[in-house]
């Protein structure tokens, strides 16, 4: 298979700028590519353009110059409702605020995004939705409205939903951001379990360190600019950490 | 580490011989604690010659390897005294790194920010594997092991932080002066009334 088979997420030249009186560039030409399946990680200090990339991989934004092709795709010559019904297909989104509907339940929070399209489901949508809550640990609180839930639930129900329509790429924004330190690694043990065992293609940004470990690759982000990579793990990591642990 | 108290501790909860404390400390502490019997042997010696702790007289096995051993009164003294005490911490703070992202100001080949960067690619990858190693270990039966590492990763956090404060600062430093030699009296001045040792 080609590499170009493999690639999932490829960005070039990708740049969103904003002119209020002088042109600020949220985004300055970034060159990035992620693989099928990868589990990749943008890290960088806030305002540094993460949630902009984020937005545009996901199809949220329109760049002002650049492009993005997700899964061989140019999604520049999508308009409309065939954008929309591409981003339904391909992606599902978890934000830091959780974005939960306060007055419907979590299985109904997670069958929303497909509830508009529940005649065309060869499925029975509640019954996929209560596997998913099952799947994030949460099958006993699926009647549950959010008010009823913690900070962690929630966004465990956030993921269930980003999961219903089977996307191949889940993209997360800063999803930890409001959640308790254990809390927060409960997700990211379940986004990385949505990538090692749903096979599917995960995008994180992240400011925190202990976030971005989760990740195969971490892409640095630094006024608009990839400033480096970096492929995480291996041996030689692996050896440090023996050294550092060895007690005698 | 220290093994004497760690032996003080187990032995306070079931006086036991040495073979058995060592399939204690590992159930306690966790199985990386890499320790040979014949370091709990030589220690629980030291221990009964300083009478800290006591064989008892009726072992079931005449064994030299079955003796029991218990604590006396002033074991259990020092390990309370042990437990009361905070222990000093063990962290260095100056460091090779420090070292190296200080002289990366003036002497070049890689400006401080690829030093950085480097180093933090470096720390990013070893919490990756600790990530890793933690999801792997089963907290009911590792949390000692789990424990361990989740203090592992909280180290590499803050050290990650740190470079982002060091990041934060570069233009900051900089601006500081290039270093130059000043030379200043060193070490200690010579005691008065010793004789001169090179008469």
């Amino acid at each position: 298979m080609s590499e170009l088979a493999e690639t999932m997420i490829v960005t070039e030249g990708l740049t969103k700028a904003y002119t209020d009186g002088t042109e600020v560039r949220a985004l300055d030409g970034v060159d990035l590519s992620v693989e099928r399946g990868e589990f990749v990680a943008v890290m960088g200090p806030s305002g540094s353009g993460k949630s902009t990339l984020l937005n545009l991989i996901g199809t949220l934004d329109e760049p002002t110059a650049g492009g993005v092709m997700v899964d061989r795709v140019d999604v520049s010559t999508l308009q409309g409702n065939a954008l929309a019904d591409f981003r339904r297909a391909k992606i599902g989104f978890i934000f830091q605020l959780f974005n939960l509907v306060p007055i419907l339940s979590a299985v109904e929070n997670v069958m929303l995004p497909l509830i508009p399209y529940r005649r065309q489901c060869k499925f029975d949508l509640e019954a996929r939705a209560r596997e998913l809550l099952d799947g994030v640990g949460l099958a006993e609180r699926a009647n549950h409205l959010p008010s009823q839930l913690s900070g962690g639930e929630q966004q465990r129900v956030a993921i269930a939903r980003a999961l219903v329509n089977e996307p191949a790429i889940v993209l997360a924004d800063e999803p930890t951001g409001n959640v308790d330190t254990r809390a927060g690694d409960e997700v990211m043990e379940l986004l990385r379990r949505v990538c090692d065992e749903g096979g599917r293609t995960v995008v994180v940004v992240t400011h925190s360190p202990r976030v971005a470990a989760f990740a195969d690759r971490v892409y640095f982000l630094k006024d608009g600019a990839i400033v480096d990579q970096s492929r995480l793990g291996g041996a030689r990591s692996l050896e440090a950490i023996w050294a550092r642990l060895a007690i005698g | 580490m220290t093994v004497k108290h760690t032996l003080l501790a187990l032995l306070n909860h079931t006086p036991t011989h040495g073979y058995e404390l060592r399939g204690l400390m590992e159930a306690t502490l966790g199985d990386h604690w890499v320790i040979n019997t014949g370091q709990i042997y030589s220690t629980l010696s030291r221990l009964e010659r300083d009478g800290l702790v006591v064989r008892q007289p009726a072992s079931v096995d005449e064994a030299a390897e079955r003796t029991v051993y218990d604590l006396t009164q002033d074991g259990r003294a020092e390990l309370e005294r042990w437990y009361r005490e905070p222990l000093p911490r063990t962290y260095r703070l100056r460091d090779a790194f420090h070292a190296k992202l200080m002289l990366s100001f003036f002497s070049g080949p890689v400006p401080p920010a690829g030093v950085l960067q480097i180093q933090r690619g470096e720390l990013l990858s070893e919490m990756h594997e600790l990530t890793r190693l933690r999801a792997e270990a089963d907290p009911a039966s590792e949390l000692p092991w789990l424990l361990l590492l989740e203090r592992a990763i909280m180290h590499l956090e803050a050290d990650l932080r740190w470079l982002d404060v060091c990041e934060a600062r570069l233009d900051e430093l900089r601006r500081m002066p290039p270093p130059r030699h000043v030379s200043r009296p060193r070490g200690r001045p010579p005691k008065r009334g010793q004789p001169d040792e090179t008469s």
